[in-house]
């Protein structure tokens, strides 16, 4: 019986000409949408490349005082996986390139939002956009009137009659409508696993993953549509409250949760956070002794260490030390405040997280993100790396100073390639799989919780089909 | 006169009785209180930060003016004689420049929530790292603010369509259209009538909900009564787009099943597929560049101009600033770290960075011209760029304070130059008359009508579409 | 006051009315029988403008349906198979709108008189339609066609889905406005009743009016026969 009705809505849906002209245009879209991903990464890709190997060859290749190199610092660009084609997610707001310096804890720099006006916030053209935003269109024009319609030309009661189980028609309806879907997106979903394959094996869980996701979440929006056909009194309500949904829950929810998140976990401004900084490595934080204070301890402990009166006395350059000192206290004070920073937005995610529990959109979407690797926690990941990596670097680049060759008291002492070479380059991977999903856990069993209510809802909602 | 009276006393009569348009109605009109007090909340949260800068900055102040009478300990007093020198002025007080929202920007947020709003303004500009850009969790940036230009420009068009797409199929659904042919001369009028008064409706609600808008916005900041009467006439025209598009589709006289789903067909290419098609195809066009050979070119300039003879430095500073010729002194000049050569290396690099980096905003500024005049063939963004040139919060806006710090910076370098090359210090009185930044903000209004023209030309073009089609039918 | 001159209406190949030809005067009330897919409602909506004629021509005083509908609609009022009105309006509202678009305002007094006439009950007067049942409709839209004021009356099976007492009703206000000198054709199914009601009788068959008869010493069980003879 399910077979029997499924096959009937799959061949009524590609005997409908505007059925046919939607996945079409799906298509297209979605072909647009990779070769302009594609395009556009490559370019950025090969920039970074570029940029990268042109920084570190400056760096290698310089001779220099350990702490003007410091000054002279390095930039450090964010990759992205090749998966970012499939879902942009947050790159336009994150910062692309992080700058390392003596003496400055930078922020990520230059999101391409600084340099667009408004039209980037009407979106861009991705698969996930698509899948997103397009697709669930199609899936309400398939399913509004799967059931409504039945009502209205009078054959439900005929199939009442042949025998059909009000629950069977629900199943067979979801079945067939959910078939008509994979026809239209595993094509997409299997080149897309395919290209990867072949580019970047190591990203095929990832790309799996998101697949699977989308097809669950594709499941969800079939039954819940369904299920919206069968409890309208006409097609027209159907229609009418399908659309309501999907404005409500893709376009509206998505801005209130932010902006709710954004109100209860304020963040605070980057005036008073620079300010925080300046005074809490001029003051000391959590009770500790100000700048001077510090210096004289710290002057004391080394001469005491060494055995000394005088810093002239110590066998090493006490400058080096001390500036090391300094960065030490410049890094503790900026983590400290950062971590308030990060917590903050933490749970502002978190509240996003929580509200996929209502919004299974805004499941989809942060879990699209995540195994694209272009949302806040990948974001964050990159940041914290390039930070530590930051205070390494210049720690190196401190203690050169202070330990040395025997020239290093001297105020011309300069070092070349052999040594800048030793530096390691920073080298990032991104994250695996499981970690993305621990970072989202609660948005996958959210999906997840959604897929079993929707579903385990077809008995409730088959004895509520009115016949007439 | 009459027939109209008619139909838009049973309309009135009908509207009444009809629960769900009510609350689809009052729904609207909560939706955008809502989105109003959000973008309020927004705005006077970055209102308070500029307070809060001021404050400081006015506390900073009165630190300053105590170094010089703090004669208290031996290290106080050696302090208090360096109280006004220029460089630790510049450390100690740099000057505030503040880009505060317009009124509007309450109900048009923009780019404000993107684009840094405040810079402590130095003797010398960072290139190499934007230390103003406001904190922000970009999933908040990506998902954009709800205010009442979002309402207006996504979901007013959603509640035009709800309203209208039955106008001419549910009078055959409900089989009253025989009846009402034959009663009546001219079913078209009575359809137009009927349409019209729709059109009274949303006009009336959106008045409504823009006078709360301006009663809200008003509150933070003085809101002058042309920007708000651009505000409602750029809404008005916006109305009319969207009405002339349910025009257009109505004249298929098609079921109101399948004009509902043009409808929204129509939305959804308006909102959602031609910006991103154009976002994506501007971003193939104009990517937007690294800026990492910026980075590394300034980093060479610095290391280059630093390592020039003295002499060479001071001569060139002279060439470009001889209003401090009075003040040369050749001796001084030619030592490395002498106070001309500080501010030789400054300027020179400076200009020497400012003029490669013209190259980068020069393709950022062709990007956003194309992004522009792509805005014109769509009325929804076009709206967004218009309530943003209103309320100050777009692009240009933000290039306007850009460009007005980078020359308050200037003449606060030179300020502080004036002092530093003479080996003068600043007197507590001096420093009550520094020089303060001023932005100059003013609406251009007549782009902004002529902007409007964008979207009547967009309800023209639908509309005599729709008379086409009437004809041919 | 009604004619018809060789009216044809062809879709595609198919005859929907052929070369019917008709006058019908001022006190005549002219019933159409004839099984679905006669011509019937052809030949109405015709009358009415609905539907452009492939040949021939519908006039109403003269005057060509075709060329000037707005005209030949002011002296028709119609009273189709199922009146649907406002759902949300009440009857008196109802009436009310579409006697305005007509041309016509009345005062309430005047309106509940129309609805008194037809037989609607006082307390159903503010109701709103959502609820009427068929009949009740049916005599809402009668009263929409008297408060026109027009001459000529065209009705498509308007007793179809009546109860008796209903078609009762409705029979005796038809007679009493053919007595008023109205003009009026009705498509029905109903033999019985239209000998009863009409002053003639027509009988179509594939597009054509085969028979055409007063009803002047015209036994139902005659017609009948005849009717059944014809299809």
């Amino acid at each position: 019986m399910i077979k029997v009705i499924a096959f009937n809505e799959i061949r009524s849906a590609l005997r409908n000409k505007t059925m046919v002209l939607l996945s079409i245009i799906f298509w297209l879209l979605i072909v647009v949408a990779t070769f302009g991903g594609f395009k556009n990464y490559t370019l950025a890709d090969q920039n970074r490349e570029q940029a990268k190997a042109m920084f570190r060859k400056e760096w290698v290749e310089q001779k220099a005082n350990p702490h003007s190199a410091a000054h002279f610092g390095t930039y450090l660009f964010k990759p992205f996986s090749l998966l970012s084609l499939f879902d942009t997610g947050l790159n336009n707001y994150t910062g692309t390139s992080y700058r390392v310096e003596a003496h400055h804890q930078a922020e990520m720099n230059y999101a391409a939002a600084q340099d667009s006006d408004t039209e980037m916030r009407f979106g861009e053209l991705t698969i996930a956009s698509l899948l997103q935003l397009f697709l669930p269109l199609l899936i309400i024009f398939l399913c509004f009137q799967s059931v409504s319609k039945e009502r209205e030309n009078h054959t439900l009661k005929l199939l009442y009659a042949q025998g059909l189980k009000p629950s069977s028609l629900l199943w067979g309806k979801i079945a067939g409508n959910y078939l008509l879907i994979g026809f239209i997106t595993i094509p997409a979903f299997l080149i897309m696993l395919l290209a990867v394959g072949l580019k970047e094996p190591s990203l095929l869980a990832r790309t799996l993953a998101f697949s699977i996701c989308y097809l669950l979440y594709f499941l969800i929006l079939i039954s819940i549509f369904v299920y919206v056909s069968a409890l309208s009194k006409s097609s027209k309500n159907a229609l009418l409250t399908s659309l309501g949904l999907w404005v409500f829950f893709c376009v509206m929810l998505p801005k209130i949760v932010t902006g709710l998140a954004n109100n209860w976990y304020s963040l605070p401004s980057r005036g008073a956070f620079n300010k925080a900084i300046e005074t809490g490595t001029k003051e000391g934080i959590n009770g500790d002794k100000d700048r001077m204070g510090r210096y004289k301890d710290y002057l004391s402990q080394t001469l005491a260490k060494y055995k000394v009166d005088s810093a002239s006395q110590l066998p090493i350059n006490f400058d080096g030390l001390n500036m090391q000192n300094g960065e030490d206290y410049l890094t503790k004070v900026y983590l400290n405040y950062a971590k308030e920073v990060e917590k903050k937005i933490e749970q502002q995610q978190f509240v996003q997280q929580v509200l996929a529990f209502i919004d299974p959109f805004l499941s989809i979407q942060q879990l699209s993100m995540a195994y694209a690797g272009t949302d806040y926690e990948h974001h964050i990941n990159f940041h914290q790396h390039a930070q530590q990596y930051r205070d390494e670097f210049i720690r190196k680049l401190n203690f050169k100073m202070a330990y040395g060759d025997k020239n290093y008291l001297k105020y011309d002492y300069q070092v070349g390639p052999d040594f800048f070479k030793t530096m390691h380059d920073f080298e990032y991977q991104q994250p695996q799989l499981g970690w993305a999903l621990q970072k989202h856990q609660y948005a996958l069993y959210a999906l997840l919780l959604w897929l079993a209510v929707t579903l385990s809802l077809v008995p409730i909602i088959s004895k509520k089909i009115a016949i007439n | 006169m009459k027939l109209f009276n008619t139909i838009f006393h049973f309309e009135w009569i009908q509207l009444k009785r009809q629960k769900t348009q009510w609350i689809s109605l009052f729904v609207f009109f909560i939706i955008g209180c809502y989105a109003t007090y959000a973008g309020h909340r927004t705005i006077q949260k970055q209102n308070l930060v500029l307070t809060k800068l001021q404050q400081q900055y006015n506390q900073d102040h009165v630190l300053t003016l105590q170094k010089f009478t703090d004669t208290l300990t031996a290290e106080t007093k050696a302090q208090a004689a360096q109280a006004g020198m220029a460089q630790i002025i510049n450390f100690r007080m740099p000057p505030l420049a503040l880009d505060h929202p317009h009124a509007l920007a309450t109900l048009s947020i923009g780019q404000r929530d993107v684009n840094p709003y405040y810079q402590k303004v130095k003797s010398s500009v960072n290139y190499l790292d934007q230390e103003n850009v406001e904190i922000s969790n970009p999933a908040q940036l990506f998902a954009g603010n709800f205010d009442l230009a979002f309402v207006l420009i996504y979901l007013l068009p959603l509640l035009i369509i709800t309203l209208c797409y039955p106008t001419y199929a549910e009078e055959k659904e409900q089989g009253t259209y025989a009846l009402l042919s034959i009663q009546a001369s001219n079913l078209t009028t009575i359809l137009n009538y009927k349409l019209l008064f729709r059109l009274t409706v949303v006009l009336g609600l959106v008045l409504l909900l823009n006078l709360v808008g301006f009663a809200v916005a008003g509150q933070q900041t003085v809101l002058s009564l042309s920007s708000a009467m651009l505000w409602l006439w750029l809404s008005l025209a916006y109305i009319a787009f969207w009405f002339a598009i349910c025009y257009f589709f109505l004249q298929f006289k098609r079921s109101s099943i399948v004009t509902a789903l043009q409808l929204i067909g129509a939305w959804l290419f308006f909102l959602i597929l031609l910006p991103s098609l154009t976002n994506s195809y501007i971003s193939l066009k104009h990517p937007i560049p690294l800026r990492a050979s910026l980075a590394s070119y300034q980093r060479h300039v610095s290391e280059e101009v630093w390592e020039m003879k003295p002499i060479v430095l001071a001569d060139s500073f002279n060439r470009y600033n001889p209003q401090y010729n009075s003040s040369i002194n050749l001796a001084k000049d030619s030592t490395k770290n002498g106070e001309r050569f500080i501010a030789g290396y400054y300027d020179l690099s400076e200009r020497k960075v400012a003029r490669f980096a013209k190259h980068i905003d020069q393709q950022l500024v062709q990007k956003n011209q194309m992004a522009a005049q792509l805005a014109v063939i769509n009325p929804s963004i076009q709206l967004q760029y218009l309530f943003n040139a209103l309320a100050h919060t777009g692009r240009n806006d933000h290039q306007n304070f850009k460009q007005a710090v980078s020359r308050f910076q200037k003449e606060w370098k030179h300020h502080l130059l004036r002092y530093q090359l003479t080996g003068t210090y600043f007197t507590p009185a001096e420093l009550k008359q520094l020089p303060k930044f001023k932005l100059e903000n003013d609406t251009n209004n007549l782009s902004i009508w002529m902007g409007s023209l964008s979207l009547w030309i967009g309800t023209m073009l639908f509309l005599m579409l729709s008379l086409m089609i009437n004809k041919k039918n | 006051m009604l004619q018809a001159i060789n009216l044809t209406k062809k879709y595609n190949d198919q005859l929907a009315l052929n070369k019917l030809n008709l006058t019908i005067n001022q006190g005549d009330v002219f019933c159409l029988l004839g099984q679905n897919g006669a011509g019937k409602t052809t030949t109405i909506n015709l009358f009415l403008g609905f539907i452009a004629p492939s040949t021939g021509q519908a006039l109403i005083y003269g005057t060509s349906v075709a060329e000037d509908p707005a005209v030949t609609r002011k002296h028709l009022a119609y009273i189709p198979e199922v009146v649907m009105l406002y759902a949300n309006l009440t009857s008196i509202e109802n009436l009310d709108f579409f006697s305005r678009l007509a041309g016509f305002k009345y005062s309430r007094k005047e309106l509940e008189k129309f609805l008194t006439t037809v037989g609607l009950q006082q307390e159903a007067f503010d109701k709103r339609m959502g609820g009427y049942s068929k009949g009740m409709r049916q005599k809402v839209g009668i009263a929409i066609a008297l408060a026109k004021n027009a001459d000529v009356l065209l009705m498509d099976e308007p007793t179809s889905g009546l109860d008796p007492k209903a078609t009762n009703e409705f029979t005796e206000l038809v007679k009493e406005l053919g007595k008023q000198g109205k003009a009026i054709i009705m498509a029905t199914h109903d033999i019985f009743n239209a000998v009863n009601v009409g002053t003639r009788i027509g009988i179509m068959r594939r597009g054509e009016l085969v028979h055409e008869m007063s009803t002047e010493n015209l036994d139902a069980n005659d017609l009948q026969k005849l009717y059944l003879e014809t299809i």
